[in-house]
């Protein structure tokens, strides 16, 4: 918000859209209209809108590359679907007008931080149908489907998804005389390292956390689960917050004493993801815990050099291996009616999947962000399909990567045996908002008291638990 | 139409010469009173009801009487929201208030050089407000910004401005203050222009140095602009948000959390537009006090 989730979130989504999200073709921001062209009418062409239309002004290639897909998606259902693509991101604070307007898209991506709130508000289409019936999707990876599923319908298909992991700088790691091919793997190697980098000086901190607009509370979940921990649990039907308890405050006591005890984080208690991506970026932090498409922002956005830029394992503590995970799924406007529904997944099987069973697509595909300057290729990400398809996708994709792969073998090789946890079920956007402000107040004030932290969080958090779907 | 039709049942020509006038006047109007309608007052109904509803903006509208009333006052961050907004508004008239009054004294004092001074006052409001609060958001970095190097150049010690409960909202109103104090000090110059020079002359002759005639004529003389532009201020910065929004999330630990952020939050982050709408009604009331206050003061001072 936080997430402002500016945005609940909104900086993610538009980091995830500017890194293409795990489908090659760029994704985009702004407007679009037309609510009337969702209207599926009688027995003529289904008409279907589609957001994610990349902008023309800051990814050209990408725009023809996806209008070339409509046209090539319209030519082959000629007489049955009529599909008009709109220069539109989700975006948490256009997102209802353009619902309540009748503008939504047909379909449209949304960050993985985003469904569990528009399945409880009712504001997206039940495609549990069209899912089963669509073969593609039978074969999608069941731990990322399941972040749009909910009483056992499906809402969303997901086209990109990232762990979250170690992400760091080599070049600074070298400096302060750590091995670049080793990241920490645990909490007490990563406060060891910080310091070490801290001790270079000047502007350069070992370890930041974005704080801001719902981060600070998603990484906070996030630390918890590497410390074997969950923050809501179920009890009977009422769902509550687990925290404060011993991990949270462990977790709480960690960040206080790198930023307080050993200095190693820097001076700031309350900044942005995109500030944090700078200071990377700009050689002047050694690590952040981010998703692979991270990377993209960092290299891209901000001008980091790629050689430098390494991510490895999710540091744990104790047993856990746990660690979450971020990524893009489409979702599919309320109002749109079956037949629409059913050409909306025809449409994104068709742009976001085809090139997983088709090795000519994801070369072209491929190619095609090779020469768009607004692109990374080779970032880590999440097996989107199980089985041949994803490997057969990933050596074509590692054939045109210009991220050196290398630099990423330690989370690679770590990734697949890790627990991915998913986020709190209920609320998440409060959840994560309420502990913005307490990581904030253990990383602002050094004599900040801990437990009172997490229970002023956890105060503003029960309320919305106990009143969710009830008012 | 009780206006339209009462004088012509009166009967003599020229009343109802004026009646016509004023019926044929009504045509004219219905642009603003369209516009008005479509933009201003239909959504301000339209938000009192969301205020007793449980809306998702697709199915049916739910009455939930004043379920979501209860929930925003009982959020724990709705007296946090007020006092940080009453804070704001308080360090907004301490910090900003009187400067923009002595700054258009100066102005109003200087031989030479007046055109230029008044558009060196008015070039922050030019800015979009995103972008000064960006720029600021520069100046307070604690490591690199501008006030810190400048502080530690001169060897006093760094702040942490806006990473600091204690220095964020202080920090929020440096920023509000530098980005519209050019239009208020403006209106004071304007203000002071119409002052007489005979006034100032007397006190002169009466040997009233500078500070006396601030005091006994300037002052007294602006003490109606002074009000209004009081309630103005009040009434804007009780509905603070881009500095908030831009800079600090409304951190650090919710010390800059407002009413308007969290009616943002409410609507936007948590998509629970029944609450946003029953805050936002709660805001509205307060405003609506003040803006009464504001029109009985400017039409007493009128009569």
């Amino acid at each position: 918000m936080t997430v402002h989730q500016t945005t609940s979130r909104r900086r993610f989504l538009t980091a995830l859209a500017a890194a293409g999200v795990a489908t090659p073709f760029g994704l985009a921001a702004c407007s679009g209209s037309s609510g009337s062209d969702s209207s599926s009418g009688g027995a003529g062409p289904v008409r279907i809108t589609t957001a994610d239309l990349p902008p023309a002004q800051t990814n050209p290639a990408g725009r023809a590359q996806f209008q070339a897909d409509v046209d090539a998606f319209n030519t082959a259902n000629k007489g049955s679907i009529e599909l008009t693509a709109h220069e539109y991101t989700w975006a948490s604070d256009t997102f209802a007008a353009r619902l309540a307007s009748g503008q939504l898209e047909t379909t449209f991506l949304v960050p993985f931080t985003e469904p569990s709130k528009l399945i409880a508000r009712r504001q997206v289409a039940d495609i549990t149908q069209p899912f089963q019936a669509t073969a593609d999707f039978a074969d999608l990876n069941p731990q990322l489907v399941k972040v749009a599923q909910s009483d056992g319908k499906t809402y969303g298909v997901p086209v990109g998804g990232y762990a979250v992991g170690m992400v760091y700088n080599r070049a600074v790691f070298r400096r302060a005389g750590l091995d670049p091919d080793s990241p920490p793997t645990t909490w007490d190697e990563v406060r060891t390292q910080a310091k070490r980098i801290a001790a270079l000086g000047g502007a350069t901190s070992g370890f930041a956390m974005p704080t801001q607009d719902g981060y600070g509370g998603w990484y906070f979940t996030m630390m918890n689960a590497s410390f074997g921990n969950q923050l809501e649990r179920q009890d009977g039907s009422a769902t509550t917050v687990t925290f404060p308890n011993g991990p949270s405050t462990q977790v709480m006591q960690l960040l206080h004493d790198m930023r307080w005890t050993d200095r190693s984080m820097g001076s700031k208690g309350v900044q942005a993801i995109t500030d944090v991506q700078k200071q990377m970026a700009a050689g002047q932090l050694g690590m952040f815990t981010a998703a692979g498409d991270n990377l993209n922002a960092i290299v891209v956005q901000f001008g980091g050099k790629p050689a430098d830029i390494g991510m490895g394992p999710y540091p744990q503590h104790g047993s856990a291996d746990a660690t979450l995970t971020g990524g893009s799924t489409a979702m599919f406007n309320v109002r749109a009616d079956s037949r629409q529904l059913a050409a909306a997944a025809k449409w994104v099987d068709f742009h976001y999947l085809r090139q997983y069973s088709d090795a000519a697509t994801a070369k072209q595909q491929f190619a095609a962000i090779a020469k768009d300057k607004t692109q990374t290729i080779g970032y880590p990400t999440l097996p989107l399909f199980t089985g041949a398809r994803e490997s057969t996708w990933e050596a074509i994709r590692a054939q045109y990567a210009d991220l050196p792969a290398a630099n990423f073998t330690a989370f690679n090789d770590w990734i697949s045996s890790a627990t991915l946890q998913p986020e709190p079920a209920v609320e998440a956007q409060v959840v994560y908002q309420a502990l913005d402000a307490a990581v904030q107040k253990i990383l602002t004030d050094s004599g900040a008291d801990i437990g009172a932290a997490l229970t002023a969080a956890a105060g503003q958090v029960k309320p919305a638990l106990a009143s969710a779907g009830a008012r | 139409m009780s206006v339209a039709t009462r004088p012509v049942r009166g009967g003599s020509p020229a009343v109802r010469r004026r009646a016509g006038a004023v019926v044929r006047g009504y045509p004219w109007l219905l642009p603003t009173i369209v516009v008005f309608g479509l933009f201003s007052w239909y959504p301000l109904v339209r938000g009192v009801v969301l205020a007793f509803q449980d809306d998702n903006l697709v199915s049916p509208p739910i009455w939930v009487g004043l379920a979501n009333f209860r929930y925003v006052l009982t959020d724990s961050l709705f007296r946090v929201a007020w006092v940080n907004t009453v804070e704001f508004l308080l360090l907004g008239l301490v910090l900003g208030y009187a400067l923009p009054v002595l700054v258009a004294v100066a102005i109003s004092e200087m031989r030479r050089l007046q055109g230029f001074l008044r558009f060196l006052v008015y070039v922050p409001v030019v800015l979009p407000p995103v972008v000064s609060v960006l720029l600021w958001k520069w100046f307070y970095d604690p490591a690199t910004g501008l006030f810190n190097q400048v502080l530690s150049a001169v060897g006093l010690p760094s702040s942490p401005w806006i990473q600091s409960s204690s220095t964020a909202m202080v920090s929020l109103v440096l920023v509000a203050t530098w980005s519209s104090f050019g239009a208020t000090a403006l209106v004071y110059v304007a203000a002071l222009s119409g002052v007489s020079g005979r006034l100032y002359e007397a006190a002169e002759l009466d040997g009233a140095g500078a500070l006396r005639r601030l005091w006994h004529v300037t002052l007294p003389q602006l003490r109606y602009i002074l009000l209004v532009m009081l309630l103005l201020q009040i009434i804007g910065t009780m509905q603070v948000f881009t500095e908030p929004f831009v800079l600090t999330g409304g951190g650090p630990n919710n010390s800059t959390t407002t009413v308007a952020l969290q009616i943002y939050d409410y609507a936007f982050v948590y998509n629970d537009y029944g609450a946003a709408a029953a805050l936002s009604v709660v805001l509205a009331a307060v405003l609506a006090v003040l803006t009464a206050l504001y029109l009985w003061l400017t039409r007493r001072w009128a009569q």
